[in-house]
């Protein structure tokens, strides 16, 4: 006979792997619709402006519009693109994000895969948007896309061996890959954040998270005064869409990665919770999350609003020259400190 | 070496000064103006819509000397029909004005004046030839543009 009496921890079990994926789209599109609207209003306050202020009271219903908007207008395809890529794009830039959005912790258990390398998968899969730029750019058959799609290799590959190298020296310190690991390592309040002992790294890695999002003031891939609007030139509609999805859940998702790294992820900066009964210290730990995120969101906004586009050799100077030795001083320092730490 | 961190030390300063500004427009008021519900504050000599003044008791202040016609730029603009003593017909085509002003200055009887009315977008040119009927002011208002002057 089978048991037909299911108790809740059945059900749960049976629910619980589907959860995360639920989780991560949801979470996915809701943070994006609010960062582009966030951007578009503090871009404006910092210009003296008022930004999107039409649609809903105080403008807050814009991003919704504008989603309608691109999911109505028609696909465009010019009859010369290859349109497999073409299509393929898109869905090379998207996915990997989607899926570094399951490798972060954002509460102690609000992480939907935690692996014990999970910080080198978050980069390898990152590296792999750049491949979906580079086809977009290479199947459009336009000469500003292409443009743009070689830039965006260029300075992917550049900003790249810095930003792991400030990456390493997390490693170093923490002793290991497991983000929760990283986290918990530096649970005790602000003091104890990476971001002391691995200064250089911390401005060195937020340079290069800033160059691997591709914005301003190192936005050459997409440069409007010079490529139309770069590898997304010949796009529209719904590809178009995922492009933009991508882009601002890819800045989403590197804001995540600098606080996790860094800033002490979802611990208090206090050192202790202010809450004590366990349910309310996983909002918490998420509420601290969320606020140290959306600083830095806001830092990239501000320097949005303040720097001009670099050239393209000097984009290139700057990681060479500058960044990659920064970064290799900054692993001999936190090699230093740690043997010493150790000793 | 030296002149490398002299020129990093100088660039961070200077990236911070320009975060600092742009820091301070953050609490400044927004300088838009949002047109079409808020009208713009505009200034006491502006120089908008022509139109003509009448006397208190509504009988017009204009004699047709045609100064004006004779110091307007835009040739044929003004065009005043008169019948015996008193002005049958002053139209002004306000599509082709240029808003100059010389009209006004020269007017020795300043019956013209120019309105702080700016919103003169219409469907056709001919809508835009505004007639006697269409410049006068009632008297009332008369009185407010001439206690200005």
């Amino acid at each position: 006979m089978f048991d037909l009496s299911f108790t809740l921890n059945d059900i749960f079990a049976f629910i619980w792997p589907v959860i995360p994926f639920i989780g991560v789209a949801a979470l996915l599109v809701f943070v994006v619709i609010f960062l582009v609207l966030m951007e578009r209003k503090v871009l404006a306050w910092l210009t003296i402006r008022k930004g999107p202020n039409r649609v809903g009271p105080g403008g807050w219903l814009q991003t919704f519009a504008d989603a309608i908007k691109l999911l109505f207008k028609e696909d465009i395809m010019s009859s010369e693109t290859n349109k497999i890529l073409f299509t393929l794009a898109p869905i090379v830039v998207f996915a990997p994000v989607m899926v570094i959005y399951g490798l972060m912790p954002f509460t102690e258990h609000l992480v939907a895969i935690n692996l014990a390398v999970g910080l080198f998968l978050v980069f390898a899969l990152s590296s792999l948007t750049t491949v979906g730029i580079v086809l977009a750019g290479w199947s459009s058959n336009n000469k500003y896309s292409l443009l743009g799609g070689m830039r965006s290799a260029a300075q992917a590959i550049s900003y790249e061996i810095p930003l792991v190298i400030a990456v390493l020296s997390i490693a170093v310190l923490a002793g290991s890959l497991n983000m929760i690991d990283i986290v918990k390592a530096q649970g005790g309040g602000i003091f104890t954040w990476n971001m002391w002992p691995a200064f250089i790294g911390f401005i060195v890695l937020f340079i290069c998270c800033i160059a691997e999002v591709n914005r301003i003031p190192f936005d050459l891939p997409e440069a409007e005064s010079e490529l139309v609007s770069g590898y997304n030139t010949e796009y529209s509609g719904m590809k178009f869409a995922l492009f933009f999805l991508a882009e601002y859940a890819a800045m989403f998702i590197i804001s995540v990665l600098i606080v996790t790294l860094f800033l002490g992820g979802y611990t208090s900066p206090l050192g202790f919770y202010l809450t004590q009964i366990p349910a309310l210290i996983h909002i918490e730990q998420a509420f601290w999350l969320v606020a140290k995120v959306y600083t830095i969101i806001f830092t990239i906004i501000w320097i949005r609003a303040t720097l001009p586009r670099l050239r393209a050799d000097q984009l290139m100077a700057f990681s060479w020259k500058f960044l990659l030795p920064m970064a290799l001083g900054n692993l001999v320092i936190v090699s230093v400190i740690k043997f010493l730490g150790q000793l | 070496m030296i002149n490398q961190i002299n020129k990093t030390i100088s660039a961070v300063v200077e990236i911070a000064r320009g975060m600092a500004t742009i820091m301070k427009h953050f609490f400044r008021e927004p300088i838009t103006l949002e047109y079409p519900e808020k009208k713009p504050e505009l200034g006491e000599r502006y120089r908008g819509r022509l139109a003509l003044l009448t006397n208190p008791d509504g009988s017009d202040i204009c004699l047709g000397c045609m100064t004006c016609q004779k110091v307007c730029p835009c040739v044929d603009l003004i065009q005043i029909e008169k019948e015996g003593k008193e002005v049958k017909e002053f139209t002004i085509d306000i599509g082709r004005c240029i808003f100059c002003g010389n009209c006004t200055e020269a007017c020795p009887k300043g019956a013209l004046v120019m309105t702080k009315e700016f919103e003169l977008a219409d469907y056709s040119r001919n809508t835009l030839v505004y007639d006697k009927k269409a410049l006068t002011l009632s008297p009332e208002e008369s009185e407010k543009w001439k206690s200005r002057t």
